[in-house]
């Protein structure tokens, strides 16, 4: 039986443009600024958070004033403020891209941490032990870096899937199992024990030049930047945006996409469309897991050749805020990230430059995290009742 | 709060003189809104509504969904406050502006999603919050004889210790109104009582409330069933579009005359069988067999369904129906039997290879089975259908000819929708069941799996499911419909099955059965069948 050959509805026919689900260029404007309504809101109260905190600790208006010419003039406006803040916000992409995923399929992915760390961890290795030309070996080491992640994903994946073990707890455990396994691993069979120096580190062989992945600085200048050559941003950067554009193509307009969502969104009703619920959730699982593989790449490939004992960068926390905020969105997340890293880099400023506690941006990044998410939920609820009652108008 | 010991002194203080009478203005009213009012952003739920309810009456609220029945109980219960009119509570005006307030002047409702401890016991649910004490310690004998004895007051049986996580629904809905009755009300409100009972269970219920109405109880019930609303209610109070279109005496008018005045417009409600069907099985089910925790859920189902025939499944709902509808769309798999599709075996198949196949599916709860709803209705408009061309080609998306299929779908079942871009839970009930009909029909199907089309439909939107359903049989589609409700089941089917404790224990002409009939095979009084090996 087909649709199309049912009698016309003998009602007015509501107007064409508004069935269509085709809107105006001012309602598309108004739903973009609601969208941004929300972190804006969240940005001014931690600013006038973490005014009020400088305030109460320091008494002093001069400190004030320190700390915000130094969050402008350090964090901004210095040659190479904004080399540091894109090298930065590259990992917190990765993870950030990462944890979003598994919330697209419903999953609360916490292990990144142990992921990207596993990750890094392989990528190491392969890049010490095989030796290729770079327009083969980076390649290789960046997927055997996703290869990590995808395994460490793996466990937690398949406890999900066939024993109903909920994510949370299983990644967590493997983020201490991981932990413990670099510690061993790093200390005795993958230590490099021919090291030339005083202090022998706790740290893998270094990768072969060829794995190393190229700093983006001589890019950057060459498009009118003037970032110092030891500026700490990699060609990294790049593929992080270029993902963040994939995953936001895939979760758009994919299948696989439209799957995940309606996973994540009512797992009940995707049985019923025919969606393999088990498979989607493995591969998303999975997915995450190897994205996650790419945030330790730059620490191991771009700046120290080599994985080493003290490397905890706590990444995959921050993900999980860095996610919140960009509300699982390829373009938020990249927003989150850059945010982040630019509050990282502001308070080396406050440190540098004045008396006040540099964790004075810690407690702003507390708030944005609080706040944003009250924001998100007013915005989303105004938002319901004003097509609740368009639709009851309508009707 | 009222004390306990008061609360049965006040339930005693009002003998019921008037009890079944009819109002004629010489006692004071129980309820009276004068010209009561309520605007929600912009929209009259309540547009000058007068109601009046006599003392010891059951007076019942009809109206299709959106009329404003639950609007303007909830302001009679304090949950709203009126933008315009009074509301007068045993003739004298009142402002109620709590639920707390309602209670102090013996109001009480009953909501449509029960508000117990399933872990408590009944009596311990009952006296929450006016527990009888002892020593400071919740005085649990005392409690229970207090419960017991107003159970017996209104005729059920109810273990006062029984947990009420293990208790039926019907029961469960007997402990909330002995939360009332403790509590001194003897004015109730009973918001759709029946929309999740059974059968059997609405009997009691019914039973129920004829002997509050004996014990003086006024009892104001919110109803979709006419049926129902007919053989208890002593008047008939029709609310359409927020206003007021009426009050009948339920003695002196027909479920004809009540359903014109809640659409508008005559209603037809009547068999639409269609010829005796001579089509080839396109379902067909046999020695299907499915455990459910030890408890053999399906133990043994054979049937078919032919082309061109709308089978009708009757049964007292936990007999089996939810795994059969799981094992033929395929969420479940069988522990034995073959489920056979247009002849081709999909026992071992996954639900896409069956919608491949032909298979659609109208689950029983479409807010959790059927849509996504933060997701947009041309998003849901494919769902199910989403894999395949035009609407996906090698793995990517063609939101044009989703947008495309989802116009379609709202403009030829004219579904109540402001735009295709809203969220799925931006359209009223109805209009969400219309729109998932419409997706099921539109795939193209063979076989049409109905679980429980019209509930919590109003009567507007139950006739148009009717219809659909029915020119879909006529075009040639095998429909299994499963429903709870008899009438449902009488008019529109073909051949009518009768599942019993897991087995189909009797196959009947759908032109001939009888309600009565239906309910002896539906207990198991009767069984056309020996059960399977």
């Amino acid at each position: 039986m087909k649709v199309e050959e049912r009698p016309p509805p003998p009602q007015p026919e509501p107007a064409a443009e508004a069935v269509a689900g085709r809107i105006g260029l001012a309602e598309q404007a108004r739903q973009l600024g609601m969208r941004l309504l929300a972190p804006a809101v969240s940005l001014v109260v931690s600013a006038l958070v973490g005014a009020l905190v400088i305030l109460v600790v320091q008494r002093s208006f001069k400190d004030l004033s320190a700390v915000a010419s130094s969050m402008w003039n350090y964090g901004l406006l210095n040659r190479s403020s904004f080399a540091f803040i894109f090298g930065r916000a590259t990992p917190f992409i990765f993870a950030g891209l990462a944890v979003a995923i598994g919330f697209k399929a419903g999953l609360f992915n916490i292990g990144v941490e142990g992921q990207y760390a596993i990750g890094a961890l392989v990528a190491a290795v392969v890049g010490a032990k095989v030796s290729a030309p770079t327009a083969l070996e980076v390649p290789l080491v960046i997927l055997a870096g996703m290869a990590g992640g995808l395994a460490w994903a793996l466990i937690p994946a398949l406890l999900k899937v066939y024993r109903g073990a909920h994510e949370v707890i299983s990644t967590i455990m493997m983020n201490y199992v991981a932990n413990g396994l670099l510690l061993y691993l790093l200390s005795g069979p993958l230590k490099d024990k021919h090291q030339v120096g005083a202090i022998a580190q706790q740290r893998t062989v270094e990768v072969h030049d060829t794995a190393g992945i190229g700093s983006m600085v001589p890019f950057f200048n060459s498009i009118g930047f003037n970032f110092r050559a030891s500026s700490p941003v990699t060609w990294l950067f790049l593929l992080a945006l270029v993902s963040a554009a994939l995953y936001a193509f895939v979760v758009r307009r994919t299948r696989f996409g439209f799957e995940l969502r309606v996973l994540g969104t009512n797992p009940r009703a995707a049985e019923p469309a025919g969606i393999r619920t088990n498979s989607m959730m493995l591969k998303a699982m999975l997915l995450s897991g190897a994205v996650a593989g790419l945030a330790g790449l730059q620490d191991v490939l771009g700046f120290d050749g080599f994985m080493k004992l003290d490397y905890v960068r706590f990444y995959g926390f921050t993900a999980i805020a860095i996610a919140l905020i960009g509300r699982n969105t390829g373009l938020g997340i990249v927003a989150g990230a850059l945010l982040f890293s630019y509050l990282d880099r502001a308070s080396s400023g406050i440190g540098l430059n004045t008396d006040v506690p540099k964790e004075v941006t810690l407690i702003m990044q507390g708030v944005i995290i609080l706040t944003i998410v009250v924001a998100y939920e007013l915005v989303r609820r105004a938002a319901a009742r004003r097509q609740l009652k368009e639709a009851h108008e309508r009707a | 709060m009222a004390r306990p010991d008061e609360a049965h002194a006040g339930a005693e203080a009002g003998p019921p003189e008037r009890a079944g009478s009819e109002p004629d203005g010489a006692q004071p009213l129980a309820i009276e809104c004068r010209g009561v009012t309520r605007r929600y952003a912009g929209v009259l739920a309540n547009d000058q509504v007068d109601f009046k309810v006599a003392h010891g009456e059951v007076h019942a609220l009809v109206g299709e969904n959106g009329a404003g029945k639950s609007t303007l109980m909830k302001m009679v219960y304090g949950l709203e406050q009126p933008d315009e009119g009074e509301i007068l509570v045993r003739g004298q005006p009142e402002r109620i502006d709590s639920p707390r307030k309602a209670i102090a002047l013996r109001i009480g409702m009953v909501h449509q999603h029960f508000m117990l401890v399933e872990a408590f016991t009944v009596a311990e649910n009952v006296v929450l919050g006016a527990e009888p004490k002892r020593g400071g310690l919740l005085d649990q004998d005392e409690a229970n004889r207090e419960v017991a004895e107003l159970a017996r007051g209104f005729g059920t049986k109810l273990d006062p210790e029984a947990r009420v996580e293990t208790l039926a629904v019907g029961q469960q809905q007997r402990v909330e109104i002995l939360k009332l009755l403790y509590r001194g009300a003897d004015i109730l409100i009973l918001d759709e009582p029946t929309a999740v009972l059974v059968p059997q269970e609405v009997e009691e219920l019914f039973d129920n409330i004829r002997k509050l109405k004996e014990q003086g109880k006024t009892i104001i019930f919110i109803a979709h069933s006419l049926e129902e609303v007919l053989a208890v209610a002593d008047r008939i109070t029709v609310l359409r579009d927020g206003k007021a279109i009426g009050t009948v005496t339920a003695a002196e008018t027909t479920e004809e005359e009540v359903a014109e005045m809640m659409v508008g417009r005559p209603v037809l409600l009547e068999r639409v069988h269609g010829q005796t069907p001579s089509g080839d099985p396109e379902l067909q089910v046999e020695g299907l067999r499915m455990l459910d925790g030890g408890r053999e859920a399906l133990a043994g189902v054979k049937l078919d369904v032919r082309r061109s025939e709308i089978y009708g499944l009757a049964g007292v709902e936990g007999n089996g129906q939810a795994e059969l509808v799981e094992a033929l769309v395929g969420l479940r798999h069988p522990d034995a039997g073959s489920i056979r599709l247009g002849g081709r075996d999909i026992t071992r198949e996954h639900v896409r290879q069956r919608r491949e196949l032909g298979l659609s599916y109208i689950p029983e709860d479409r807010h959790a089975r059927a849509m996504v709803l933060p997701m947009t209705l041309w998003e849901n408009s494919v769902l199910g259908q989403h894999e395949r061309p035009p609407f996906s080609w090698r793995g990517l998306l063609n939101p044009k000819a989703m947008r495309a299929r989802a116009t379609d779908l709202v403009r030829a079942f004219r579904v109540k929708a402001p735009s295709i871009a809203v969220p799925a839970y931006a359209l009223s009930g109805g209009n969400q069941q219309k729109l998932v009909l419409a997706r099921e029909f539109a795939s193209g199907p063979k076989l049409l799996i109905a679980a429980y089309p019209t509930r919590g439909l109003d009567i507007g939107a139950t006739e148009f499911v009717w219809k659909q359903l029915v020119s879909a049989r006529d075009a040639g589609l095998a429909v299994l419909l499963i429903s709870a409700n008899l009438e449902e089941i009488l008019a529109l089917s073909d051949r009518v099955g009768v599942i019993y404790d897991g087995r189909i224990t009797a196959e009947l002409d759908g032109s001939k059965a009888t309600m009565n009939e239906l309910g002896l095979y539906m207990t198991g009084a009767r069984s056309d069948r020996e059960p399977a090996a």
